[in-house]
């Protein structure tokens, strides 16, 4: 029971700002760096790469920098990000398992000392595109530092699109609404800031109208479907812009 | 046992189908730490969900009640001895 128990108090009270959602908030160390910590702390109180932890409404709601944005309920987890991704972790876009060989990071495969570094990142892979989901990033927490992720629950995300200011991705598939199906939407460019980790909704779209062979739609576009859906849409989607998505638990696959 | 918080006063926490009590108690300490420490985060906390809930979930960021709170208690345990 005791085994980091109180590690989740310590870091937000250092450089790094009281907020969980402040932007640059990364610990450059995992588990952050204790001094400065208004309250009494130990080393023991750290963060450990894996560590979760649940916020209730109220806990959000005070863990929220509002200047950033709201913090929902929901589950959370403290992981380290890839130092050598292309991209960097942007809030609302998606974290993805890092099985990258190199520079001998990988999760889940290898040694128990990677794995145990619960490393994510934010480019898409070219071999596997979206398919190892970890969470979304609620900030810009750097790549190379250790942070918050939300895995499950009622999350701000950035959906693909033109927002009339600048466009991310190459758009919405299909027709935005209230409740419809949310999706990864694997339209990374190069791993571009502007294109990795977004979201999209399918709901309503032609297949056969964008030029696809529609007699390759049933594996293939269902299989994608399932690999990449995250949730029903608790408000409107919007081209290029942050809305609502409820990420189911099943979502949470590695513990 | 809601939610394996027993051991924590306040308000029951509703059982999930995600039910894991360290975590949960992990994100309790949490938003305690910070309702103790930053006033703007206790302000929006105890707006929303009123001061007797706030002190309810959150004893750790109300020190001054609980102290206050333990003298009354035992002032009241010594009358109903007396009794």
């Amino acid at each position: 029971m005791a085994g980091g128990r109180f590690s989740k108090q310590a870091f937000p009270y250092l450089s790094n700002g009281k907020y969980l959602n402040s932007n640059n908030s990364g610990d450059s160390v995992v588990g952050g760096s204790l001094a400065g910590a208004p309250f009494v702390a130990s080393q023991g109180d750290a963060n450990l790469p894996g560590d979760r932890f649940i916020l209730s409404p109220s806990d959000a709601l005070a863990l929220s920098n509002t200047s950033v944005g709201n913090l929902y309920t929901g589950t959370y987890r403290y992981v380290r990000t890839n130092p050598n991704s292309t991209s960097v972790p942007q809030r609302g876009r998606a974290a993805f398992w890092d099985l990258a060989a190199s520079p001998g990071n990988a999760n889940n495969v290898s040694t128990p000392q990677t794995d145990m570094r619960y490393q994510v990142t934010s480019d898409e892979a070219a071999n596997i595109g979206v398919a190892l989901f970890a969470g979304v990033f609620i900030n810009y927490p750097g790549a190379g530092n250790s942070w918050v992720i939300q895995e499950s629950g009622k999350c701000t995300v950035q959906f693909a699109g033109n927002n009339g200011t600048s466009t991310f991705g190459t758009g919405l598939t299909g027709t935005p609404a209230i409740g419809c199906g949310v999706y990864l939407a694997a339209q990374s460019s190069a791993n571009s800031n502007a294109s990795v980790g977004l979201f999209n909704v399918l709901v309503g779209a032609n297949y056969a109208a964008s030029g696809n062979n529609a007699a390759t739609l049933p594996y293939t576009q269902i299989d994608q479907a399932m690999v990449r859906y995250v949730g029903p849409a608790e408000t409107l989607p919007s081209a290029g812009n942050y809305s609502l998505v409820d990420i189911g638990l099943s979502r949470t696959y590695r513990w | 046992m809601m939610g394996g918080m027993a051991s924590i006063p306040g308000p029951p926490v509703r059982p999930s189908s995600f039910d894991d009590p360290i975590a949960m108690e992990k994100g309790r300490l949490f938003a305690a730490r910070a309702i103790a420490a930053d006033p703007e985060a206790r302000k929006r906390v105890e707006d929303r969900y009123g001061v007797d809930y706030c002190i309810a979930r959150y004893p750790e960021a109300y020190p001054l009640h609980r102290r206050v709170s333990r003298y009354f208690r035992r002032v009241i345990a010594r009358i109903k001895r007396q009794w």
